[in-house]
């Protein structure tokens, strides 16, 4: 018995090899000698299990904590492959190969095993305000999948090109399935069936490498988990119960309960994009709360068709663009729960064309069509689920009013493991917005606080500079008022209207605005001919010290542009949660990796690989924002732009060996990728700006035909630097070079965050092909040691 | 040998999946459905002013009386008369007004002292003001409500055959006096 099989690990007693096959048969059953077809299906499930199981934990966490936290926790979990690489490689230390491979099917039962145990302690444990144990827990699968793949890696280096291949189309198909198993099935099935794609992986390898009699055990789990799929009462009474979002601190329920405010939560609904609450409370106007991802809310009001019972919302600051001037078409962005198209509809307005992205408030508000006289489908209204600015870039109509009440951009991060941002309130919006107005029209909208009320007006000074609009011109057709009385909410800025009108008020107009705000307890803070010229002058921070609306030098907020579009960090430096991430990542690779490389005797090689997972993810990830812009929805850019960069990756993949790739000991696919990565971005620009296609479908396409060449070059490096470790006979490296370049990717994705919030998207996709040009002249990927054997 | 295998194989397979389900379905036992229950309150009278019912600008703007203008070493004044148009308490006489100026100090004027009352049956209120400044966003922007007890000598000032009443505030540049008309029988 070797010493490794005594310490009788979990999947060391799957399968035992050295107590119940003799060695000569495990040999024979190696991974070698099974065909190499099922192998790279059972690869293609794991990676896909994996991928979905990534952006479902994305999903799961967007509701309990905030957006920066949902993008460290789940970075930290991706942490697990790495650690499985790592993992991986030490058994490669302990145990002959021949036993790590006859463990794998019962590897893929443990891995099932753990997206169940994961998830279910996520879903069902009161929150947790530590935050590294959701880490610890969401990670195991990813550990367990890790190690997997990484030992099937190190088995077949030689193939490294169609385990690649298979690894990388698996997530492709990952990004696609994962969008409609949560849309028509729910977070719990969908868990049950990735767990059912590890089980079935596990079949597959039982066949293969045990024989048919040992498929038993994986059968009967997938059996079971058919069963417990036909309940579906308890797996909807399973989901029902959200113990951790319902116990978080950070919610607008948790929020309701510390105010006291009696509610309930009477519906609602998850899709890949968000999950959608309806709350209901005792508001005297009968309004439900409806919440996006826990914290971006707006209301549905009761309507039964009579406005006359409705005219008390007239005294709404969110009325008040409304009330003054023409509201025959109108723009409205956002509207959530519905309430903006009531509001337009009080005012008169008969063409309402309502911009939706969420689609979940869209069917929440249709199913409660009684409740508010069905404010979607009304014959006045017009609907468009896409993104409002790219909704805005296509139309050729003009309207009367363009508003925006509260559009929360926080929630477009749900899709995929990155901070996305959408483009609402960049400097390029406003002017977008601008064109789209009537000669009298007016640009409406309703923020949170000074924060984004500062940048707004920043980014639209500095908007208008570049449309020859002076500051004195502004001045004329702005107007800025607080929500409340004066007195009210501590006096510090609270839900303010910021209106802009294509031509100047005159100082008539100006007193009816004024009239109407006082009367209604509203507080203008910037109104024409009143209000100080400073406003404009020294406009950069609203205090809260002085209790009002001044305005000081120096508040470090910059203007919001599509290339660094994220309006809603306000961090004069780096998040710390993005730091945290990337100290967990060094941390790992100087205690863990380090000393392996310094074992086996490897210096360039790492580098390499370290140079592939960063320059990826900072070219992937700016690429998923631009494009979100470009196809209109976060939800299709990300399926659109994984697809075509894993498909691609994966064809490339299998391609990448190919003679002519290599350029004495250059590898010519290294430099292809900066040179693809510009070419990309100038197309989409002239797209975005120039050539904008009418059809979704057609614009979908087009950013397939031009994403795939990249990714057919971006896949071909990775499994080009594994082959070569299989033939200077470094295979016990793979796992090693698997695992770091999984972490690497985790770092790549949060330098990328933060290269594109403090310098722009255009950065990270430079940064990033620096390092592919690098990698091109440097080729780290050989030791000065070695003698390359083709 | 091989039925050491199946089993082997069968437990940890099992092992780990029954932990999985079995974690599952306690944790699902022990949750439950969203609820929440408030506290008892001690209801307090709510004596903010809201208006009766929407009442569209333009209709408002004929209730604004206004002096003044912003040129320099001048302040506009605008004025409301609340009773008019609210739902105020019935024990006083309030007024919204707004000061604004790009020159005067408006710090220097205690605007309780400056004003007093008249209407049509000649009774006047020349104390007990109170002045509650709502929003100061320099010594050049006011707003606040003027508050008066409805009473003059004893007898309501305000009464269903008061044809009229009339604001004075005396002394803000560059306007001595100024008056601020309201009609009150409609």
């Amino acid at each position: 018995m070797t010493g490794a099989s005594k310490r009788r690990t979990i999947w060391e007693l799957y399968v035992n090899k050295s107590n119940m096959i003799k060695q000569d048969q495990v040999q024979k059953r190696g991974l070698e000698t099974i065909p190499l077809f099922p192998l790279l299906v059972s690869l293609f499930l794991t990676s896909t299990s994996l991928f979905v199981f990534e952006v479902t934990l994305t999903r799961l966490f967007s509701p309990m904590l905030q957006y920066h936290f949902v993008f460290m926790l789940t970075s930290m979990a991706i942490f697990g492959l790495g650690i499985g690489g790592y993992i991986a490689y030490r058994l490669t230390k302990k145990m002959k190969h021949a036993q790590l491979v006859s463990q794998l099917p019962g590897l893929l039962i443990i891995l099932a095993a753990s997206y169940i145990f994961s998830f279910t302690l996520i879903y069902k444990l009161p929150f947790l305000n530590f935050f590294i144990i959701y880490a610890g827990i969401a990670s195991l699968p990813f550990i367990i999948g890790g190690i997997q793949i990484a030992l099937i890696f190190m088995k077949l280096a030689g193939d490294s090109h169609k385990l690649y291949f298979a690894d990388l189309l698996g997530a492709g198909a990952g990004s696609v399935l994962v969008v409609g198993l949560i849309n028509w099935l729910g977070i719990v099935n969908t868990i049950l069936v990735v767990s059912g794609f590890a089980v079935l992986s596990s079949i597959i390898l039982s066949y293969y490498l045990l024989g048919r009699k040992y498929m038993r055990v994986p059968v009967v789990i997938a059996v079971l988990f058919v069963m417990i799929g036909m309940f579906q009462p308890g797996v909807k009474q399973f989901e029902d119960r959200f113990r951790g979002y319902f116990t978080s601190p950070l919610t607008s329920l948790s929020s309701l309960r510390s105010g006291n405010i009696s509610h309930s939560l009477s519906d609602w609904n998850w899709d890949a994009y968000s999950r959608t609450d309806v709350i209901d409370t005792e508001a005297p106007s009968g309004s439900k709360i409806i919440t996006i991802d826990g914290g971006s809310n707006s209301e549905m009001i009761q309507f039964d068709g009579d406005f006359r019972k409705v005219q008390s919302l007239k005294t709404d600051l969110n009325y008040l663009p409304f009330e003054f001037g023409s509201n025959t078409k109108t723009l409205i962005i956002g509207p959530g729960g519905g309430k903006d198209i009531l509001l337009a509809l009080l005012s008169g307005s008969r063409d309402i064309h309502a911009v939706e992205i969420n689609t979940g408030s869209v069917d929440i508000a249709r199913k409660y069509s009684e409740y508010n006289g069905s404010i979607y489908d009304r014959d006045e209204v017009t609907l468009h689920i896409q993104d409002g600015r790219n909704f805005v870039k296509q139309s050729n109509d003009v309207y009367d009013i363009i508003y925006l009440a509260q559009v929360m951009s926080g929630a477009a991060e749900a899709v995929g493991y990155s901070l996305a941002e959408n483009f609402i309130y960049t400097k390029e919006a406003i002017k977008d917005y601008w064109s789209k107005l009537n000669e009298k029209g007016r640009l409406a909208f309703i923020l949170h606080d000074e924060k984004d009320l500062t940048r707004l007006l920043l980014t639209i000074r500095e908007s208008f500079a570049e449309l020859g609009i002076s500051v004195n011109q502004l001045e004329k057709q702005i107007v800025v008022i607080n929500r409340g009385a004066p007195g009210t909410s501590n006096d510090m800025v609270h839900m303010p209207l910021v209106m802009i009108r294509k031509t100047a008020y005159a100082p008539e107009e100006v007193k009816g605005i004024l009239v109407a705000a006082m009367i209604n307890g509203q507080s203008p803070l910037y109104v024409p001919f009143i209000t100080e010229d400073y406003f404009w002058d020294n406009l950069s921070v609203v205090s809260s010290e002085t209790k009002a609306f001044t305005l000081r030098q120096d508040s470090g907020f910059s203007v919001t542009t599509d290339n660094r579009p994220y309006f809603f960090d306000f961090n004069s430096g780096i998040n710390n949660n993005l730091l945290y991430v990337l100290a967990g990542i060094a941390a790992i690779t100087f205690l863990f990796f380090r000393p392996a490389f310094r074992k086996i005797q490897l210096k360039r090689s790492p580098v390499y690989f370290i140079g592939l997972g960063l320059g990826f993810m900072l070219i992937e990830i700016p690429l998923i924002q631009k494009f979100s812009l470009l196809l209109g929805h976060p939800t299709r850019a990300f399926i659109v732009i994984l697809v075509a960069l894993l498909t691609g990756g994966g064809l490339g993949s299998l391609f990448g060996g190919w003679e002519k790739f290599r350029l004495k000991s250059r590898y010519l696919p290294l430099i292809m990728v900066p040179v693809l990565t510009a070419a990309v971005y100038a197309l989409s620009d002239m797209l975005l700006n120039r050539w904008m296609i009418p059809s979704s479908g057609a614009r979908a396409f087009v950013a397939f035909l031009i994403l795939f060449p990249l990714g057919f070059f971006l896949g071909m490096p990775f499994p080009f630097g594994l082959r070569i470790l299989s033939l200077v006979k470094k295979k016990d490296a793979v796992p090693l070079m698997w695992g770091i370049n999984g972490l690497m990717s985790i770092g790549g994705s949060t330098l990328a965050v933060i290269i594109s919030m403090k310098m722009g998207l255009s950065y990270s996709l430079i940064t990033g092909g620096f390092i592919y040009l690098m990698l091109f002249i440097f080729m780290p990927v050989y030791e000065k040691t070695w003698r390359p054997t083709w | 040998m091989e039925a050491d295998l199946v089993r082997k194989n069968s437990l940890i397979a099992i092992i780990s999946i029954s932990l999985a389900l079995s974690t599952a379905l306690i944790l699902h036992v022990v949750s439950s459905d969203y609820s929440f229950t408030p506290r008892p309150l001690i209801v307090e009278k709510d004596d903010t002013v809201v208006p009766r019912e929407f009442i569209p600008p333009e209709e408002l703007a004929k209730h604004v009386r206004s002096t003044g203008t912003t040129e320099p070493g001048n302040v506009e004044v605008q004025a409301l008369f609340l009773n008019l148009i609210m739902d105020t308490d019935d024990e006083n006489l309030v007024f919204q007004l707004a000061f604004n100026t790009h020159s005067v100090n408006l710090a220097d004027y205690d605007i309780a002292e400056e004003v007093y009352l008249e209407n049509s049956k000649g009774m006047q209120i020349k104390k007990d003001f109170t002045w509650n400044v709502t929003q100061k966003d320099s010594a050049h922007h006011i707003m606040g409500f003027l508050t008066v007890p409805d009473r003059s000598n004893g007898e309501p000032f305000l009464s269903d055959d008061t044809e009229w009443i009339k604001l004075v505030l005396k002394r803000i540049p560059t306007i001595e006096k100024r008056e601020f008309q309201w009609r009150v029988i409609s």
